[in-house]
This record gives C-alpha cells, sequence and structure tokens, in this order.
C-alpha cells in the first residue's frame, strides 16, 4: 500500500474517542459552533459552568490518565525485551 | 512607612504591604491551618528546592491588622515586576508549566492551589516562580479544581490563540485582566481546533458549559464531584494541551532579525560594543534597562561587564522570543526581556488604577541604555527629543544614548516614504535637548561611523 495513504491507528483511535466523549457528555458543541447567546452580563457566573464541566469530563480524564499508565507499562515492557 | 499594595486586595488570606523598602506578607488566622499544613507536609521545601515557589522567612514583625492575624513573613523580592501581556509566548509557556507542575506536587502532599492566575508567576533569577505563598489549601476529596477555569482563561486560551490565530492576540490579556474569557477565545479560535482533543474539551467544552450554566445556580454536590484520578487525568491532559500550544514563528522570521542587525560594518559595531562595556565597567550598576533590546546583544554586555539584572525592552515578539530562548539556553539568568511597546507602555491599571503598575513604575533602574532607540522615536514616532529626554530622566539617573544623525542609512531608511518635518533633529538640538534633564558627562564617537554614544547624568 502507498505509505502516504496509511492512517495512524492512534489518530483513528483518538478522533473515535473524542466523538464518543462529545456524544456521551451531549456536547454537540465542540464539534459544532454554538449561536451566541446568553444571560445579561454583569449576572454571569462562569464558575459553576466549570465545576460541572470537570464532573462530567471527570470520567474520560481518569480513563485517559490510565490509558495512559498502562500505555507507557506496556511499551517498557516491550522496549526492555527487545534489549 | 508601611503601605500596603493594592495586588493582594481581593484576597481573605493575607496581603502584601512594604516597610522600609522590604516586603511582608501578613497571614491572616483564617488562612493559618493551610499556611501550617504547607509548611509542615514538606510541600513547602519541596516547592522551594525546585525553584518552583517564592522563599520566604517567618519574622517577628508585629502585624499591620493584628485583629485579622499575626503572622508575618518576608519573601525573596523579585527584581522586576512583570505581567503575562508583556512575556512572549514561551515566557507565557513556562509560566503555565510552573503553576501546573506546582499543583501536580501540591496534590501529592494533599494539597490544591485555590488560584491559577498568571499574575501569580513571576521571573525570579530567570526561573518562572509561583509567588502567592497564600494560594495552596487542603485537598478535600472528591473536589473538582476550583482554579481550572482561571488556568484556562490566563494560560491555555491565550498560548492557543497566539499559536492558532496571532501572536499578537495576547495583548487581549492587556483588558482582559482576570484572563480571555473562554466564550470569547471559542469564538476567536479557528474551527480545525475542535478536532484538537485537548482544546475542543478545555475551551470549546468548557466555555459551552460556562455558558449554559451562567445563570449562576448553584451547583449540588453530587454534580461537582471529581475522583481523585479524575483530577490528575484533568490536570496531565491540561500539560499535554498546554505543552502543545508552541508558537513556532516561521523559518524567515529569524533570519530577517540576524540581516536587520547589518547596520553596521563589523569595525562600527565592535567599536561600539568596547565603549558600552567600558561605560558599564566604570558605572557599575545593580540594574540596567535595555530599551529598544532587540534579541539582546548589549543586554547580555551589560549583564556580562557588571554583573547587573537587566531589563531588556523590546516591541518585537519574535526578537523576544529568541532572545528569551537563547538566555535559557546560556542558563543567563540576569536578562529579563519582555515585550514593551515604547511608544505606549503598560499602563497602570484594574481597580483604582493600581492593581497592576505602569511599566515604568516598575521599570526604575541606576542606567538607561538607549542604543539605536532614539531615531524611532524621535521620527519614527514624532516624539520631540526633549520628551524623550524627559521620559529617559524617568526611568533612571544615568542614560547611555547612541545619536544617530539624519543622514545615517537607518533614518534615511525612515524618512523614505515620508515628508521630512524634523528640522530639530539635529546634533546641536539633541544636546540642548538633553541638557534640560541631564548634565553631558561624556561623548564618544563611533569609528566608521557617523553615530555617537552620549552618557548622561540626571540633574
Amino acid at each position: 500500500m502507498d505509505p502516504s495513504l496509511a492512517v495512524s491507528p492512534r489518530l483513528v483511535a483518538l478522533l473515535a474517542a473524542w466523538a464518543a466523549t462529545c456524544l456521551l457528555l451531549e456536547e454537540s458543541h465542540m464539534l459544532l459552533p454554538e449561536a451566541l447567546s446568553g444571560p445579561v452580563l454583569a449576572y454571569v457566573d462562569p464558575a459553576s459552568g466549570s465545576l460541572i464541566f470537570q464532573a462530567l469530563i471527570g470520567g474520560a480524564m481518569a480513563v485517559g490518565l490510565t490509558a495512559k499508565i498502562y500505555w507507557r507499562r506496556i511499551r517498557r515492557f516491550f522496549t526492555r525485551r527487545t534489549r | 512607612m508601611t503601605e500596603r499594595l493594592a495586588a493582594s486586595f481581593r484576597d481573605p488570606a493575607g496581603f502584601v504591604f512594604r516597610r522600609d523598602g522590604d516586603l511582608y506578607r501578613q497571614i491572616n488566622s483564617s488562612y493559618l491551618e493551610n499556611y501550617n499544613m504547607l509548611r509542615r507536609s514538606g510541600l513547602y521545601d519541596e516547592l522551594v528546592s525546585q525553584r518552583l515557589l517564592i522563599p520566604h522567612v517567618e519574622t517577628d514583625l508585629a502585624a499591620v491588622e493584628p485583629t485579622r492575624g499575626d503572622l508575618v513573613i518576608r519573601p525573596d523580592l523579585v527584581r522586576f515586576i512583570s505581567y503575562p501581556y508583556e512575556w512572549c509566548p514561551s515566557q507565557l509557556l513556562a509560566a503555565a508549566e510552573v503553576t501546573l507542575r506546582v499543583q501536580q506536587m501540591a496534590m501529592r502532599f494533599g494539597m490544591s492551589l485555590r488560584d491559577a492566575s498568571g499574575y501569580n508567576v513571576q521571573f525570579h533569577n530567570g526561573q518562572p516562580t509561583l509567588i502567592d505563598t497564600l494560594s495552596f489549601e487542603r485537598l478535600e476529596e472528591g473536589t473538582p479544581w476550583k482554579a481550572y477555569s482561571q488556568y484556562c482563561r490566563h494560560f491555555l486560551g491565550p498560548l492557543a490563540l497566539m499559536r492558532h490565530v496571532d501572536v499578537r492576540l495576547s495583548q487581549l490579556l492587556r483588558t482582559e485582566i482576570d484572563g480571555i474569557p473562554l466564550d470569547l477565545a471559542s469564538t476567536l479560535l479557528p474551527a480545525r481546533t475542535r478536532l484538537h482533543a485537548g482544546l475542543a474539551i478545555h475551551i470549546h467544552g468548557h466555555a459551552g458549559s460556562q455558558r449554559r450554566h451562567a445563570d449562576g445556580a448553584r451547583v449540588p454536590e453530587d454534580r461537582q464531584r471529581l475522583s481523585q484520578r479524575a483530577l490528575a487525568g484533568l490536570i496531565d491532559s491540561l500539560v499535554a494541551t498546554t505543552l502543545k500550544q508552541r508558537w513556532e514563528p516561521r523559518k524567515s522570521d529569524w533570519r530577517d532579525y540576524y540581516e536587520a542587525q547589518r547596520s553596521y560594518t563589523d569595525l562600527a559595531q565592535q567599536h561600539k560594543s568596547e565603549i558600552v562595556s567600558r561605560i558599564l565597567q566604570l558605572e557599575r550598576p545593580d540594574s540596567v534597562c535595555d530599551l529598544g533590546a532587540n534579541t539582546g546583544r548589549f543586554s547580555k554586555l551589560a549583564a556580562g561587564a557588571t554583573g547587573a539584572s537587566v531589563l531588556a525592552l523590546e516591541m518585537d515578539v519574535a526578537s523576544v522570543e529568541l532572545h528569551w530562548q537563547e538566555l535559557r539556553k546560556d542558563d543567563n539568568w540576569r536578562v529579563l526581556p519582555l515585550v514593551a511597546d515604547l511608544s505606549n507602555p503598560s499602563p497602570a491599571q484594574g481597580w483604582g488604577h493600581s492593581e497592576r503598575g505602569s511599566l515604568q513604575e516598575r521599570t526604575q533602574v541606576e542606567v538607561v541604555l538607549a542604543l539605536a532607540l532614539l531615531h524611532h522615536l524621535a521620527i519614527g514616532n514624532n516624539v520631540p527629543l526633549r520628551h524623550v529626554f524627559e521620559w529617559f530622566a524617568r526611568l533612571g539617573s544615568t542614560v547611555v544614548v547612541e545619536w544617530i544623525p539624519k543622514d545615517d542609512p537607518m533614518v534615511q531608511h525612515l524618512l523614505a516614504n515620508r515628508t521630512d518635518i524634523f528640522d530639530d533633529y539635529r546634533a546641536d538640538a539633541f544636546e540642548d535637548a538633553a541638557r534640560e534633564f541631564f548634565t553631558i558627562e561624556d561623548k564618544i564617537d563611533i569609528s566608521a561611523s557617523p553615530r555617537s554614544i552620549y552618557v548622561l547624568r540626571r540633574r
């Protein structure tokens, strides 16, 4: 196969995971821009949105970190064996 | 004389004050428990040994407000205070990295940062260092990171805007004093950044969530729970996303800078360096400000010749970036390069015009270097010579200034497409204007060049 056509499996996995996260969180605006509208500026409170958002993405963040740690371990295991 | 500094007036944990030239911080009783935890857990020692937190000593000084607390600490003094809108992209990135490293280390000791403001990081001996000792609090298991939004507004948003839109957008930080609002960052970033997992989450998704919950309704506890692993994952993801925002100037930009420095013959350049070096060795200043520092040739010379702390101000972001990168490579921590447009320097701003100091009040030095600068101010910016000297006199007591006559090719370059309305741009008028504020101590002609160097002493 022409090497330029080959898509990195890491990229595919990343894109799929990201799209799944968006759907899971019903955060479709991460895929598409959202119309600009909102409450009166003087009473806008960005803090609550930030706290709720962290709880929303928390699962994905934990999974991401765990995957990263295991991926490192697997890589270390193999690099040690080939040496 | 005790003077409370305006920058810390919002913090209930304590405040900063100045007494007899030294800087102190009162720690209020309400914060004492967290402060003790910072010291006793070993976190303080670990952070200070890695130069991530400003060191301090506990004093027996009487509290300024004894009803609120009785502990006063004296932190090390930062020589030049600078602000995020004066940093080049790599400086902001370095400050962001330090903030996240501090948070990661704090978590290992059961603590967390309650702020992630860019103003809490200062360049201390060349190293970005957290200066707010009162930023730490006990980490309560299961709670989210309070400073997440502030981190994104102060660091990630501006870095992403510089990287993906235009490096000049860092200047938004000058008007948005608590960081660039995430909805604004999200609107300005190109659509393709929604395909970057990190930016899609921490900027676009985050902004959307803020917009949807902007009514300020109380968030129930169970809707803001975050496991320890999730919190660690969040910070890890912020580290990875932040490191991807490194600004890459085009290769041709760099070449332009090296080329632009060739307005001198090698002989003249060398003679100019010798003159400046000799003057500085005689003056032996503790502090120098290099105005229009470019990529720092003379800042380095000043730091090397005298061991002085040097503030290197330059308008061009790419030059400051290159300068900063070279300083890091050489491990030179005496020079602090900053982005500053001398025709419109950072103002005093924030609450009561005193939360953030003007560049001028932060630039009090012994020697001012103004080399290859005068024509930019007097001709490029139409500033009368008298006003230039009046301003120099406000910055320092000794000025080393280069006179560049009108027939110099660089001056002619500035005049190429303009009417020459600068009849007063002559050596005799220059000297007269200088004498209004200074005495002329010395004048040395640069060989193989029509330019000369003057040493001026404030009256």
